[in-house]
């Protein structure tokens, strides 16, 4: 038992010793799994950054009404006429101006960020109570825009990003320059990746005056959003429904999440079986470049297993080391990297990546999968092979 | 016709009978030895010359449990290596046999005395046996100040006196030798060829050796001549 260890141990030691005479074929298979390894890192930490900047952006304090069956802001419309009704739903908690209720509707403006690139971001278009029915804003400097004037407030994340949209800077929006007079603060979630602006002047200059498509309210508390939640549905007329913001989000986010990993994994998998191809390649290689003292080893009596064992080692051994630069490089150059992203219901929005244990373990066991698929076949034509050369081999 | 070749002496160490060897290439046979016997006793150093593609490494190769015999009996120190399963013949050689490649076969990534190791690593055998037995080993063929010392940082001659090293390490029976001085020049040769002579005189092993090398074939007790699948001496009588 011990001396099969001892032999396990040896072999592998002469094939690990061996390594840097093999060293341009290693560094191929090293270079094809750490380039899969990166991809699907990227798709990880992409997918989680995600899925906690989204999910981040709601509280149960709050609530948004949505047109029935709507599964997000973006897809709903509310005729203008119902909201007279709404200042009477019960569960809305008031302020000095009365209920806190902003009705709210978007458009896409195109801004020019500090690298002199442009890109499309969401506005809003709320009441000036707006700020305060949301409990995870706040106004980071400046002020709220004035009722009916052409005032920008923009998200800290956007402001830091966008040379038009600092404070005290103009933009021109449908033929008009807006001045930018204050910068809201959302914790980081996505939802800072707005920028904010009188409701009817964005209904009036981008469209859709007929109807908002969305109204956000503050909760009185976390308990009113049920009887908020009854009195829409006793309505007759076309229904609304109500749902807290932290759910709403929520929801949003998972399924934002899945579609990253939609993309993610199937282009991680096609990755890491490019690298498996390499890793077959390479073992293919090594078990022809030792053959020789593979023969030697088993003719003094080595067995099989230790061969294969020890040609299994090397495998795995490559692929940790291109993993582990994978996982080094992302740590450093990835994780905690701000970038935006132009997702179907959530417009451009900016998140962090976000490498997590699980995300790196994941792609660990990836990597190890390779490792053994690729590493088996040579294995065991290493281990099997006759050790009777033919003449002239 | 059985041409059973004797050598006088009470216990063979070495007994082949009746063995045959062929083999297939596509649809063509090619018999190498079809009814080869003959019977080697303890002690006893051996060359095996005969001209190219006589089947001197194919017999020298089942000797080995490397290669095969189609049919009869090949027995080694009363075990029947014919009839052993890979593992079991894996198993046997690191007990019985020790053997001598032409190109030495050494792993060019350790020293001398790793090298030499290597078979002991087989045995049930602690750290510090298996040093005292590598520094005997390397005494033995004159390389004990040569231990640290990597394959490339030796002349052939001393590269192959590190496989005999290896070889002997683990006091085998038997050791094998496939032109074992094909690749030296005539000092070096004659260093290898005392040292075998050596191991059987004083150690006792029990040697076959390839060689195409008259003078090599001197170093031994006997001769025996292989052509077109049969021993052709008379000479081996001695
Ligand atoms: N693995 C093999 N497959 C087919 N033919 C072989 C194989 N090994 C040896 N032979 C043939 O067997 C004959 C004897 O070869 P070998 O034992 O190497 O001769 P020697 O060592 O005496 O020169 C040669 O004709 C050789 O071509
Ligand atoms: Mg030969």
């Amino acid at each position: 038992m011990f001396s099969h260890v001892r032999q396990v141990g040896a072999v592998a030691r002469i094939a690990l010793l061996g390594l840097p005479s093999r060293a341009r074929m290693s560094l191929a298979a090293i270079f094809g799994i750490a380039l899969a390894t990166l991809v699907l890192l990227g798709f990880l930490a992409m997918a989680s950054g995600f899925r906690s900047t989204v999910a981040g952006a709601g509280s149960d304090q709050a609530a948004i009404i949505l047109a029935e069956g709507s599964p997000s802001e973006f897809a709903s419309a509310i005729d203008i006429n119902r909201l007279a009704q709404l200042q009477n739903a019960p569960g809305i908690a008031h302020g000095p101006g009365g209920p806190l209720i902003s009705p709210e509707n978007f458009a896409t403006i195109s801004a020019v960020d500090d690298q002199g690139t442009e890109a499309n971001l969401s506005l809003r278009g709320m009441a000036t109570q707006g700020l305060a029915v949301r409990p995870l804003a706040r106004l980071a400097a400046g002020r709220m825009f004035a009722p009916g004037s052409n005032e920008l407030v923009v998200g800290a994340s956007l402001a830091a990003r966008y040379r038009d949209l600092k404070l005290g800077r103009s933009i021109r929006l449908a033929g008009m320059a807006w001045k930018v007079v204050g910068i809201f603060d959302a914790g980081g979630s996505a939802a800072e990746s707005e920028v904010w602006a009188d409701r009817t002047l964005v209904a009036q200059f981008f469209g859709s005056s007929g109807a908002v498509q969305s109204v956000r309210v503050r909760l009185a508390n976390a308990g009113a959003l049920l009887p908020l939640q009854r009195y829409l549905a006793a309505e007759s007329a076309s229904k609304l429904t109500a749902r807290s913001e932290k759910d709403y989000f929520a929801v949003q986010a998972r399924n934002m999440g899945k579609l990253i990993l939609f993309i993610g994994w199937p282009l991680g998998i096609a990755m890491a079986i490019g690298a498996l191809a390499g890793a077959l390649n390479t073992m293919f290689t090594s078990v022809s470049a030792r053959s020789e003292e593979i023969r030697t080893l088993r003719i003094l009596g080595y067995r099989g297993l230790p061969v294969f064992l020890s040609t299994m080692a090397e495998a795995i051994v490559l692929v940790l080391i291109g993993c582990a630069a994978a996982i080094s490089l992302s740590l450093a150059f990835l994780n905690g990297r701000s970038a935006s992203t132009i997702g179907g219901n959530l417009s451009q929005v900016m998140f962090r990546f976000d490498l997590g244990v699980s995300d790196i373990l994941q792609s660990v066991v990836v990597a190890l999968v390779v490792a053994i698929l690729g590493g088996a076949l040579p294995a065991w034509r290493a281990a099997r092979r006759p050790l009777a050369a033919a003449p002239g081999a | 016709m059985n041409m059973m070749q004797t050598i006088s002496a009470p216990t063979p160490l070495i007994e082949i009978s009746r063995l045959s060897k062929r083999y297939s290439r596509g649809e063509t046979v090619v018999p190498i030895f079809d009814d080869l016997s003959l019977s080697i006793p303890c002690g006893r150093f051996v060359a095996l010359m005969g001209p190219s593609g006589s089947g001197k490494t194919t017999l020298l190769n089942m000797l080995a449990g490397i290669d095969r015999p189609s049919g009869g009996m090949l027995s080694i120190d009363g075990e029947r290596i014919d009839r052993y399963g890979e593992a079991a013949l894996a198993g046997w050689r690191a007990r019985t046999l020790g053997f001598i490649f032409q190109f030495y076969n050494l792993m060019p990534m350790l020293t001398a005395a790793q090298n030499v190791e290597l078979p002991l690593l087989l045995q049930p055998m602690g750290a510090s046996e298996r040093r005292r037995r590598v520094e005997t080993a390397l005494d033995v063929v004159g390389l004990a100040d040569r231990m640290k010392h990597r394959p490339r940082e030796l002349s052939g001659g001393q590269q192959q006196r590190v496989a005999i090293a290896r070889a002997l390490v683990a006091d085998p029976k038997l050791i094998l030798a496939d032109e074992p001085t094909g690749d030296l020049d005539r000092p070096s040769a004659d260093r290898v060829l005392e040292i075998l002579r050596l191991l059987s005189s004083e150690l006792g092993k029990t040697i076959v050796m390839v060689t195409h090398d008259p003078v090599a074939a001197r170093a031994a007790d006997l001769t025996l001549h292989l052509e077109k699948g049969r021993f052709v001496d008379e000479a081996i009588a001695a």
